[in-house]
């Protein structure tokens, strides 16, 4: 990549209103430091203490689903490992408020599940939202997908406006799963 | 005696289970990737400690101003363990805190309040500073 290209991309994203960017390997102790530079912004451009805090829930819901679902990751240390994902993270201003937007590769083969439950949440109101978190958080075990569904719900749920999500093909088996939530 | 204690993190709470004070209170944020960590050694001791409360008073505050999903469910777990134990006796009592005006950690309280029918839960609204 030359100079010219990685002044563009700013330049693209600063256009686009973009706050923070981030791509590449992602670890929990980046993800607690972007989010405390986009709260105190936040806080700054005083948008309120509800709008600020659901931007820092969406952020952390999100950029935690890439470091546990990426496809593309990263496993370093013995004894205790440090798992990075790799994904795409821009929140950025939009009309009334902040988007917060990632995504990650997975497997094609994934497509369908999580399509799915998304479609699920969606058809959701307010309550059905609320129960079924509740109903998610209770069940015992869901040891396999380390509480996914959750963090999907939360997302769903503290979404200003519908998210809006997508699939694009990305690499032979591999798609990119993007989701843009509202604060 | 302090039974457990963990300082708050930059991702976790401040935690402090007391049993001769006859106190536990969970502070500040908590919103590491895979709580299990964090809640798991708590969940342990409080399963020794609460079975000798029994016909004593515990005093619960839960006092956390964010918290991510994965932690979400295990104050879910904390609940449902406190509250089986003031089934058996234990006279648990819970304050909630939260800033007046944070509807998402009042609906949570409710969420959990309505599994807690055996402890005494109350709701602690305060005016944040901002």
């Amino acid at each position: 990549m030359d100079i010219q290209l990685a002044l563009k991309n700013k330049h693209d994203l600063d256009q686009s209103n973009v706050l923070v960017a981030y791509n590449g390997y992602l670890s929990e102790k980046v993800l607690v430091s972007l989010a405390e530079i986009l709260r105190q912004k936040l806080e700054l451009d005083q948008f309120g203490y509800n709008l600020t805090k659901r931007a820092f829930g969406l952020f952390c819901e999100q950029a935690q689903n890439i470091i546990r679902y990426s496809a593309d990751r990263m496993v370093v240390g013995d004894g205790e490992t440090v798992q990075y994902g790799n994904g795409l993270i821009t929140v950025g201003y939009a009309d009334d408020g902040v988007f917060v937007m990632c995504g990650n590769v997975i497997d094609k083969t994934n497509r369908r599940i999580v399509e799915q439950r998304l479609q699920e949440l969606q058809n959701m109101d307010e309550g059905e939202l609320r129960r079924y978190y509740k109903a998610k958080l209770r069940s015992e075990s869901e040891a396999q997908s380390q509480g996914a569904s959750v963090g999907l719900i939360e997302v769903v749920r503290r979404s200003t406006y519908p998210i809006e999500y997508d699939f694009i093909p990305y690499g032979d088996s591999t798609l990119f799963f993007c989701i843009k939530a509202y604060a | 005696m302090v039974d457990f204690y963990t300082e708050p993190g930059e991702d976790t709470p401040e935690i402090e289970l007391d049993s001769a004070q006859g106190r536990f209170r969970i502070r500040g944020k908590s919103f590491p990737e895979n709580a299990v960590t964090v809640f798991k050694p708590l969940i342990d001791k409080l399963e020794a400690v609460l079975p000798r409360l029994n016909g004593a008073r515990l005093q619960v505050d839960f006092d956390l101003t964010y918290f991510n999903s994965s932690s979400a469910k295990a104050l879910m777990r904390l609940a449902q363990i406190l509250d089986d134990h003031a089934g058996e006796g234990v006279a648990v009592e819970v304050n909630w805190h939260y800033p007046s005006d944070d509807e998402a950690l009042q609906e949570f309280g409710e969420d959990l309040a309505e599994d807690m029918a055996a402890a005494t839960f109350r709701f602690a609204p305060y005016t944040h500073t901002r």
